[in-house]
């Protein structure tokens, strides 16, 4: 019952702050209802016992990549631009419409037939469930390919950025 | 999981403690500063509130909540309204992983004396000082001040910087400890019958270096440079919202050095560290040596340039924390028993380095003038005076 | 000397130029005074400064006097260009009489110090300059009507236009013609802030329209040293150009000169560089004397030399704890300042004042000195090496302090000459110019000192030269205390000087001589002096104008914080926000002695 009312509260929250990074129309309001959103995704893993991956949101999302998002739109003063301005890109409003709705559509149809799946009346978790070992060993073995391929990916953009800054100055 | 009003009660208690008592440490640690400083720089210091200027901060509390709460023009007011609360709040509960004391039995109750002990603790700790900066960059942002705003993009690009270093640096002990939790860090460092500074030194020093960045202290203390950016992100702030910048300050510091105190020093192990009662003073006597230290260093170096303190960030710390985990990590698993003792002798030797490596170096620079200096005088030492 | 009063014209000007070359290979040519008409004045300086027998290249001041009313002057204005060739310690003074209303050409593409001496002329005396690169007024608020140090500018009495009677009072002559083209008088007040912010950021304002970000450094901010105000134009925290803005401490301390006797201008003088007070007062002192004709006693030369030397050092300390303070390093400061006040209390010691104390006073000193004076000074002499070996040791070592001052704000010796820069910021660059060693005065020469000097003109470099300069002050404070001369401790002409108190009582004449001296003053012959000193900045001196009587006609500073400024902005450009404190820091301006 617990877990329910959480679900409600968190995900009404999550949504609401969800529309407002799209709607708000100072970016840095917009950042911070990102962050919000990542909270309350946040506490959600909480609730499902999740807890390594619950500060690893916290930590990686929240704590870092919004900051430097900040910092960029801090740095470029973007603020006035994006205020002054209509929408530079307003061509691409029905493309984004469209795969929104999309992107909607698969969600919802993975969630109908998953839910189908789901062994009713909710069994025990084991005891380690969600633990930095359990983690770390699923990682290192089941998931060992895909976890190194976004490392490579990652260091791929990581070379492209340097290379594409030091170009330009 | 049966619901136990007493389980909630007890959690409720400790929390209100840890609460009430770091909000009374950060007075004493006020105090302190002003005290420990006023010495370096051969002052008297605050001596007219109450014995000693004890009450000074409290004075000075007073003085601050009375004061006009301004906000500039054009500040974006509901984020520059939020900012100093978001900088106290994570500051704050942060401290509640921090175990003060082992096990107390309370009116046939085992209470741990600690808010929570989760199994992730460090990485709670972690994500948690990492939003520490919204409250700053966000400050910044909404002051709608030029100074201000350089205030947060420094402290934005410094934190997230030093973050990377303090956090790999706690990865030895992890590794050595084999856990995230903070109880069970200081229960090896028992086990093994000595305090990770010994084997993590180098980790130790990597971790306080970047706790200083973390906490915007002197010498890394930009973000509110006083002499470059007036007051860094804080410039606009007035009245108690300042005092809660200035708050969150302290309370960093605590938290810093509760973490380095349970981490790399014992937590609240020590001599008779069976009675209980005495295990939160252990505790206390380490954060204050730690905090002392912070204090000197403050009242002593001068501060480094903006591009410099990145270039130690990144090219020196970071690299000094990678080498620490591997080096752990390779000795842990080559020899997962002795792993402790390996890396004593480790950083002994590393320390020993450090030490002649250091001596030499003074010696040189004592001799040779450090710039292109022609010699002023015929007895040429210009750094040395001949009676 | 003078090489002839003939007026260097377009025709005379081969014959005349060659006369001063001869004149300046002799020794008695060290100085020489040339007059020249203002349409010859370019070239002429380009001569001086370019010839390989002469290069005058170091533009000392350009001196401005308004003779109006006064006989046996052609034209009513006259500048005097005074110019040194620091390799052999050669001076030029270049007249130049200017008629009412004409202009003169800039020689700031000869001397670019010329370009704030020009610009001060213009705002101070209403001089035109032709082809100036910044015509604007620099001390004065763009919108001040008139030139106050014209005879003529009222002094008194007139009605000031407030806001409520904004419209009855029409303002005599506005300066908006050459700043701010096509823009009425009104129009100007009515946008107040913004057009001042563009004006002292003008040569920004095309970083502005870039859309960089334009920071206001001042005129109230904690490491600006006062009221110094620097537009800065920033990338991230790169500084891409600088610009200064000053005069908001200008008191028209020239002016107030002007009303006063000579006597009592000397009081004027402690209030400008208020860290070294002494230093002023007797670079002042030394040009009245020059012009009285009078020497003053041994005694009072090796006192004055004393109290300068620990004004030196008193300035100095200053220097290093507020340098150290804007590096972060705030424990120094309180120690330097804890030194200081033992030099404050010696200064009081012998006047009664801490800091604005008039002790040196015009034919000696104001008194002699007291008893356990000089067991005080000792006391003093022992107690500040050790101090000096402990900053040493927590600054000049200090690898953060290294970082932080080396390779930062960095001027060239010939770029500091070219702007004026002289005194520590100059010897830091390398150039071993002192004006006690150059020109001595007071018997500077008698005494056993050497000059330090850096070579990378960087902010450390001037650190470590202000550093060896405290301890050779302290070695010739050493010298002038051990060989201090008795007798008296001024000049004995009545005429000049107070009598003795005693002498009151007892003697008719003595009491008419005291009455006269303090109610009158004493006439000061015809004519101008100039005597340079060494003061804790660089290259003091006063430009004394006198046409007889008690009074000052004109006294015109050569302030060396005024032309070290200028030369910030060189310096900062290309550094970071950081080092722009650092480099404020390490010039070691005053501002009272900027602005005035």
């Amino acid at each position: 019952m617990g877990e329910l009312i959480a679900f409600v509260v968190l995900g009404a929250i999550a949504v609401a702050a969800g529309i407002a990074v799209v709607v708000v129309r100072n970016p840095v309001h917009s950042a911070l209802f990102l962050v919000v959103n990542f909270f309350c995704l946040a506490v959600l893993f909480l609730v499902l016992s999740a807890e390594f991956v619950a500060a690893l949101q916290v930590l990686v999302y929240a704590g870092a990549i919004m900051v430097l998002f900040l910092f960029v739109i801090m740095l470029l003063n973007v603020a006035g631009v994006f205020e002054s301005q209509r929408d530079p890109l307003r061509s691409q409003r029905g493309l984004a419409v469209c795969l929104g709705l999309g992107l909607l559509a698969e969600v919802l149809a993975i969630a109908v037939s998953g839910a189908a799946r789901l062994p009713s009346g909710g069994g025990t978790l084991p005891q380690d469930f969600g633990s930095p070992t359990l983690v770390g060993l699923l990682l290192y073995s089941q998931y060992v390919f895909p976890f190194e391929a976004v490392s490579v990916l990652l260091l791929i953009a990581m070379v492209g950025v340097v290379v594409l800054t030091k170009r330009s100055v | 999981m049966p619901f136990d009003v007493t389980e909630l009660v007890i959690a409720i208690v400790k929390a209100l403690v840890v609460f009430v008592a770091l909000l009374s440490i950060v007075p004493v640690l006020i105090w302190m500063e002003r005290k420990v400083i006023a010495d370096i720089q051969i002052r008297i210091g605050p001596n007219r509130a109450g014995p000693f200027g004890l009450l000074q901060p409290l004075a000075d509390a007073i003085k601050l909540i009375f004061k006009e709460n301004i906000i500039t023009q054009g500040a974006d007011k509901v984020v520059y309204f939020f900012a100093p609360a978001v900088s106290m709040v994570p500051a704050i509960i942060t401290f509640a992983v921090v175990p003060f004391g082992d096990t107390a039995h309370i009116l046939g109750r085992k209470v741990l004396l600690q808010v929570a002990d989760v199994n992730i603790g460090i990485l709670y700790i972690l994500a948690l000082s990492s939003l520490g900066v919204y409250g700053i960059v966000l400050a910044g942002w909404s002051s709608n001040n030029k100074y201000s705003l350089l205030g947060g993009v420094r402290s934005s690009a410094q934190m997230i910087s030093y973050e990377l270093p303090l956090g790999l640096a706690l990865v030895g002990p992890v590794l050595l400890s084999g856990s995230l939790s903070l109880r069970e860090m200081i229960n090896a460092q028992g086990r093994a019958g000595v305090w990770f500074i010994v084997p993590q030194f180098l980790a130790f020093a990597v971790y306080l270096i970047s706790g200083f960045a973390e906490t915007n202290r002197a010498p890394f203390d930009l973000p509110e440079a006083e002499q470059e950016l007036t007051a860094g992100y804080h410039t606009e702030y007035s009245s108690f919202r300042f005092a809660l910048f200035y708050m969150a300050e302290y309370v960093n510091m605590v938290t810093v050095g509760a973490v380095a105190t349970t981490i790399f020093l014992g937590g609240w192990r020590g001599p008779f560290g069976n009675i209980v009662i005495l295990q939160p003073v252990w505790f206390l006597v380490k954060l204050f040596a730690i905090l002392y230290f912070f204090i000197w260093v403050r009242g002593t170096l001068p501060r480094l340039r903006y591009d410099k303190l990145m270039k130690l960030g990144w090219k020196v710390l970071l690299p000094l924390a990678l080498l620490n985990l591997m080096v752990t990590a390779t000795v842990k698993a080559l020899a997962p028993q002795s792993a402790i003792p390996i890396m004593s002798v480790l950083s002994l030797v590393l320390v020993a380095i450090g030490v002649i490596a250091l001596t030499i170096i003074s010696a040189r620079s004592t001799r040779t003038p450090a710039s292109g200096l022609r010699e002023p005088s015929a007895e040429g030492a210009f750094y040395t005076w001949e009676s | 000397m003078t090489v002839t009063d003939e007026l260097i014209t377009s025709e005379s000007f081969d014959r005349l130029l060659a006369e001063a070359k001869a004149l300046s290979r002799r020794e008695e040519g060290r100085e020489i005074t040339l007059k020249c008409e203002p349409a010859e004045i370019v070239r002429l300086a380009g001569v001086f400064r370019d010839d390989p027998e002469l290069r005058f290249s170091f533009l000392s001041d350009i001196v401005y006097v308004d003779h109006y009313g006064q006989p046996g002057n052609g034209a009513r204005f006259e500048l005097i260009y005074r110019a040194y060739n620091l390799d052999d310690y050669r001076r030029i003074h270049i007249r130049v009489p200017v008629p009412d209303g004409q202009s003169v050409d800039s020689v700031a593409g000869i001397w670019p110090a010329a370009n704030w001496y020009e610009r001060e002329a213009f705002d101070l005396m209403g001089f035109r300059f032709a082809n100036h690169p910044d015509p604007r007024r620099i001390l004065l608020p763009s919108a001040f009507a008139g030139h106050p140090l014209r005879k003529d500018f009222p002094i008194g009495g007139e009605e000031v236009q407030f806001s409520v009677n904004w419209g009855e009072i029409e303002p005599q002559e506005t300066m908006l013609d050459q700043c701010f083209e096509g823009m009425t008088w009104k129009e100007y007040v009515e946008r107040g802030d913004d057009i001042e912010t563009e004006a002292g950021a003008s040569p920004l304002r095309k970083w502005a329209e870039e859309d960089r970000m334009i920071i206001n450094m001042g005129p109230q901010h904690p490491s600006t040293h006062g009221v110094l105000r620097l537009a800065l134009a920033l990338e991230g925290e790169t500084v891409l150009d600088a610009a200064c803005d000053i005069g908001f401490l200008h008191t028209g301390i020239e002016k107030s000169a002007e009303q006063l006797m000579f006597q009592q201008a000397l009081t004027l003088t402690d209030r400008m560089d208020y860290a070294g007070p002494l230093g002023d007062n007797l670079a002042y002192v030394l040009s009245v004397e020059k012009l009285l004709g009078i020497e003053v006693p041994p005694r009072a030369q090796a006192l004055r030399v004393m109290l300068a030397e620990l004004t030196r050092i008193a300035s100095h300390l200053l220097f290093l704890g507020t340098h150290a303070l804007e590096l972060g390093a705030v424990s120094v400061f309180l120690y330097c300042f804890q030194d200081r006040e033992q030099i404050l209390d010696i200064f009081e010691l012998a006047s009664g004042v801490r800091l604005m104390t008039s002790y040196i006073n015009i034919g000696g000193l104001r008194d002699d000195i007291p008893e356990g004076f000089s067991a005080k000074v000792r006391e003093f002499l022992e107690y500040l090496p050790p101090k000096l070996v402990e900053y040493h040791a927590l600054l000049t070592r200090n690898p953060i302090w290294l970082e932080r001052t080396r390779g930062v704000g960095v001027i060239s010796v010939e770029d500091g000459i070219r702007m004026g820069v002289s005194g520590a910021n100059i010897r830091g660059s390398g150039l071993k110019w002192d004006v006690r060693k150059a020109w001595p005065y007071s018997g500077y020469e008698n005494y056993d000192f050497e000059i330090p000097t850096g070579s990378n003109g960087d902010v450390y470099d001037r650190y470590l030269v202000r550093m060896e300069e405290m301890r050779q002050s302290l070695r010739i404070v050493r010298q002038a205390l051990d060989n201090l001369p008795g007798g008296d401790y001024r000049i004995s002409d009545y005429k000049i000087v107070l009598p003795p108190r005693d002498r009151l009582a007892v003697s008719m004449e003595a009491v008419i001589h005291h009455f006269l001296v303090a109610s009158r003053g004493f006439d000061v012959p015809a004519g101008d002096a100039y005597v340079s000193t060494e003061s804790a900045r660089g290259e003091m001196g006063f430009h004394v104008v006198s046409h007889g009587g008690p009074k000052p006609w004109r006294m015109k500073m050569r302030p060396p914080s005024f032309a070290t400024l200028q030369a910030l902005p060189k310096m900062v450009t290309g550094g970071m926000l950081a080092d722009v404190v650092a480099t404020v820091g390490s010039i070691d301006i005053i501002l009272g002695e900027v602005d005035r």
